[in-house]
């Protein structure tokens, strides 16, 4: 404990160093929402596998390499080798960053349509921090279960750590009824900052106001030197009857560690779909919190993960039913070959006051070698009897029948394997809307296939 | 199924729906002084007569409980205020004489309490074929068909005379399932337990008849903890029974057992448990803080261990009966029906770990909660690197009846043997409109329309308890979720 607490005194430490070269420093209610934060994972610490929510996700490589904090960065990234992310032929507005800073020289924001706003943290706290004000006091209610009356601020320890460092990200504001031609890429690029390893803190925001329609790709890749640590957060609130798909490719480097938090408002008639696709890093966490604040609103959330060598993928969900005839539907499906560990942790509540809530959620897990391990632990928490929920989950191997089937009409073992791999993953893919990104992400997914067995 | 309609009315009818088993009797009891120390251990197994090694053993416990007391388990999903474990006995024991050597020694003012919870022991030993062990507060007090087992090398009698008459046994097994330093409760088991019975069947010999204990708190201010223990050897087959129940009080009384298990080669045992305990009254005062820890241990090849459950019980349940498959080709089930009426809570599950080659698991759980009950399957399903062609089959259903009650799932998965099969489905809804109207349609009143939807509901669960049991469990049914309709 103790040493934990000495860890987490480095952090306080360094927050004192560099709060006043913080953007925004200017702003009462963020200087104290950053000193609220700071002292919240002074008290936290780290979380451990001992805290529930993070039972699946062991952050020892990152506590003890004790990263530096990332600093704007100039050098390391050029156009060309970025170049197979961008998304074609698509009108599209794209913002890179690179180690968690904005760099305008490698994006390409183009012609927004009226009342869409593209901007970074940054500028916004300059000329409309009230925006910001509103999304980031609420995020940090978080840590009080309004339920339950209960608070639990340990599972939200890397959400203050974010909060107290965070000088750079998107902010994406779109009017009533805007509807932008293409999607807003969002690129974060990891580089190597010296000797010890980086950790950078970015935090997006993405508003759309009534009937507003947006599709926001976020995409995390690294350059392959270094164990750089990525402490992500978006936050993401939808208006009444506005739809927002909301993608995420996590393609850390191989020895790098992803921590990646979303949070999801939704009103009254609005739609989310949210999808995320992880085959990077050494360690990974996807976690995404959905609240169903109003009636009828429909949300899927889908995910992929895709985890070999050694590499720790984890993923948790978090959705809440607060109104009546909120609909969710939840598939996850990982593969995990070689020595990989995936999991997942989903729980769905229903409210009291949610009737006629209709939430599915689904995990399968592939285990495609001797030592690959799979951990899976879906919940549900229903609060009134007007629902219909239901959740299923498997582990295993491929289907033995089904091989034998492919088998019999002459088809190879490894290729039998392939297709059958190829079709479990496929069918959550195929559920990604924008052509441009679903092609995006079969490219990836072929190619990690053909280097499986 | 009508049948079960019928019985539940009459039921019904004789006791105004209420807890049945509410009654207390006036019968002298011997207590321990309240409180809780080495000398209330020592006080126990003295008079209990224990050998030197358990006291021991008790004291360790103890300890251990003494040094966890800051970590008493609150991952839950239930409610309580803090228990206070000065403030109550840890030894009830009605006033008697010597042991009665057969059931015409037994005080005639305990028979009739059996004979009013239902189980006449005398005509039980004459009749049904079903050998009981009787607990009373903190100890056994009669026995039935002890002779007639004998003959068969079978052991069935309370823990503490087994204590002096198979001490090698008892010493061999006595918390190889649950450690002393286990969890919380177990933990204070193991330091004050009090009785509790004991089962050996020896090789090749399968048991001619069902066993079956049945528990009564009956003093006030008194915890209950009774340690089981069967054994079934090599080829041996066994199916015991459990009930439970006691008088309605308007404070909590706290029971924590502790079941352990062990199968060996080709052994089976079936263990049953109607749980009634006290439930507390419709606001949600008094009833039974249930807090048990149940273990199997699969140690042998082809040997099975199946749970079935009945919990209509207490105030609040805690209890996971877990099986550790050990032995390869070994088998783990269980079948739970669980209700929460009025303000109970129920968190209640099962542990299968997958540790020898080819084992299988099955889990169903029926969970229904109605009014403001609240309810949570816990389970943990673990393959472990060595399990190869582990198989799990899942299922937990839960039936909310009324807007006011929850009704929660939460299974653990974990698989480090790709050779394993899991497989895990849980569903949560009301009780749909459609059925009921079908049975409305059909001439049956909404009660009695809930009541048929819910035995169909449990049914496959209902099934697995042996015949004597099957009746009284669904006559529970149906006065535990009396009033939950309408």
């Amino acid at each position: 404990m103790s040493v934990r607490k000495h860890t987490s005194n480095v952090y306080v430490d360094r927050f004192n160093e560099v709060r006043e070269r913080l953007p925004g420093t200017a702003l009462p209610w963020l200087t104290r929402l950053r000193s609220n934060a700071i002292e919240h994972f002074a008290d936290c610490g780290f979380p451990t596998p001992r805290v529930e929510e993070w039972k699946y996700t062991n952050l020892s490589r990152i506590v003890d390499s004790q990263p530096i904090l990332a600093g704007p960065s100039v050098n390391g990234v050029n156009r060309g080798a970025l170049e197979q992310y961008f998304l074609d032929p698509m009108p599209c507005h794209r913002m890179v960053f690179v180690n968690g800073y904005f760099r305008p020289d490698l994006s390409e924001i183009g012609v927004l349509p009226a009342g869409l706003t593209i901007s970074t943290l940054e500028t916004t706290l300059d000329n409309r921090p009230e925006l910001l004000e509103a999304h980031w006091s609420d995020l940090c209610d978080l840590a009080e279960d309004r339920l339950s009356g209960k608070s639990d601020p340990k599972p939200l320890a890397m959400v203050a750590l974010n909060t107290a460092f965070a000088a750079d990200g998107a902010v994406i504001h779109l009017d009533r009824d805007v509807s932008p031609d293409g999607p807003i890429h969002l690129i974060y690029v990891a580089v190597r900052e010296g000797e010890r390893p980086a950790m950078s803190h970015p935090r997006n925001l993405v508003v759309a106001e009534s009937g507003a329609h947006a599709t926001i790709f976020e995409t995390f890749i690294g350059d392959g030197g270094g164990a750089h640590c990525s402490n992500a957060v978006t936050q993401v609130s939808a208006g009444p009857g506005a739809r927002i798909c909301h993608y995420k490719h996590q393609g850390e480097a191989p020895s790098g560690t992803h921590i990646g938090s979303s949070h999801i408002r939704l009103a009254r008639d609005s739609t989310y779909n949210g999808f995320v696709l992880s085959n990077g890093a050494h360690t990974s966490r996807n976690e995404i919190r959905v609240r169903l604040e109003e009636e009828n609103v429909v949300c899927s959330l889908d995910g992929i993960y895709l985890a070999r060598a050694q590499q720790r993928m984890d993923n948790w969900t978090r959705i809440d039913h607060m109104a009546p005839r909120g609909k969710t539907l939840e598939v996850y499906k990982g593969v995990i070959d070689e020595a990989a560990h995936g999991s997942f942790q989903g729980k769905i509540r229903v409210w009291p006051n949610a009737i006629q809530s209709d939430a599915r959620q689904l995990n399968r897990n592939l285990l495609l070698s001797e030592h690959a391990e799979a951990a899976s632990k879906p919940e549900l928490e229903i609060l009134n009897d007007e629902v219909q929920c239901a959740h299923g989950s498997t582990i295993g191997d491929l289907d033995e029948e089904s091989l034998f089937y492919l088998r019999a009409r002459g088809v190879g073992e490894a290729a039998a394997r392939r297709l059958l791999i190829d079709a479990f993953v496929g069918e959550v893919i195929d559920k990604v809307a924008d052509v441009p990104i679903r092609k995006y992400f079969r490219n990836l997914f072929n190619s990690w296939l053909s280097e499986a067995v | 199924m009508s049948a079960s309609v019928e019985t539940v009315k009459s039921v019904e009818a004789a006791t105004g729906g209420e807890y049945k088993y509410g009654f207390y009797t006036d019968i002298e009891s011997e207590l321990a002084p309240k409180g809780l120390n080495k000398d209330i251990v020592r006080f126990i197994s003295a008079k209990k007569e224990e050998p030197k090694w358990l006291l021991d053993w008790r004291l360790k416990a103890f300890q251990l409980w003494l040094n966890s007391a800051a970590e008493e388990p609150g991952w839950a999903n239930v409610r309580y205020a803090p228990i206070d474990y000065q403030d109550a006995y840890y030894y009830a024991a009605p006033k008697k004489g010597e042991t009665p050597k057969s059931l015409d020694e037994v005080d005639p003012v305990l028979l009739e309490t059996y004979e009013k919870l239902g189980i006449p022991l005398k005509e039980q030993e004459l009749l049904a074929g079903v050998a009981v062990d009787a607990v009373f507060d903190s100890v056994s007090v009669a026995t039935t068909f002890k002779g007639k087992l004998g003959e068969l090398g079978i052991v069935f009698c309370p823990i503490s005379e087994a204590v002096k008459t198979h001490p090698e046994l008892v010493q061999k097994y006595l918390g190889s399932v649950v450690p002393a330093a286990d969890n919380f409760y177990a933990t204070l088991n193991s330091a004050v337990f009090s009785d509790g019975s004991f089962v050996y069947i020896p090789k090749g010999v399968r048991c001619p008849m069902e066993l079956s204990t049945y528990f009564r708190i009956n003093a006030a201010e008194t915890g209950q903890f009774e340690r089981t223990l069967i054994i079934a050897d090599v080829g041996a087959h066994v199916s015991y029974l459990e009930g439970c129940t006691a008088p309605m009080r308007s404070e909590h009384q706290l029971h924590a057992a502790v079941v352990e298990l062990v199968a060996l080669d080709d052994a089976e045992i079936k263990y049953s448990t109607v749980q009634n305990w006290y439930p507390g009254d419709k606001e949600g005062r008094g009833g039974i803080y249930n807090f048990v820890t149940k273990r199997g241990a699969c140690r042998g090849r082809n040997s099975k261990i199946s749970w079935t459950q009945v919990e209509t019980g207490s105030a609040i349940t805690w209890k996971y009966p877990s099986v550790i498959l050990q032995g390869d080709h070994s088998t783990g089930e269980f079948y739970s029906v669980a209700i929460t009426n009025n303000y109970q809570q129920a968190d209640t599950g099962t542990k299968m770990i997958h540790i020898g080659r080819n084992t299988s698991s099955t889990i169903i759980s029926k969970g229904i909660s109605a009014g403001h009950g609240q309810q949570t399957y816990r389970g943990l399903v673990r393959v472990l690197g060595k399990a190869d062609n582990a198989r799990n089959y899942t299922r937990c259903d839960s039936l909310l009846i009324g807007e006011k009650c929850g009704g929660h799932t939460v299974p653990y998965i974990e698989a480090k043997n790709r050779t394993a099969k899991i497989e895990h489905e849980a569903t949560t809804s009301k009780i749909s409109d459609d059925q009921l109207f079908y049975c409305r349609q059909r001439g049956l009143s909404d009660e009695d329309a809930v009541s048929l939807i819910v035995n169909g509901f449990c049914k496959e669960v209902l099934q697995k308890l042996p015949m004597e049991f099957a009746v009284e469990a669904q006559k529970l049914l149906g006065i535990s979720l009396e009033g939950a309709v309408g």
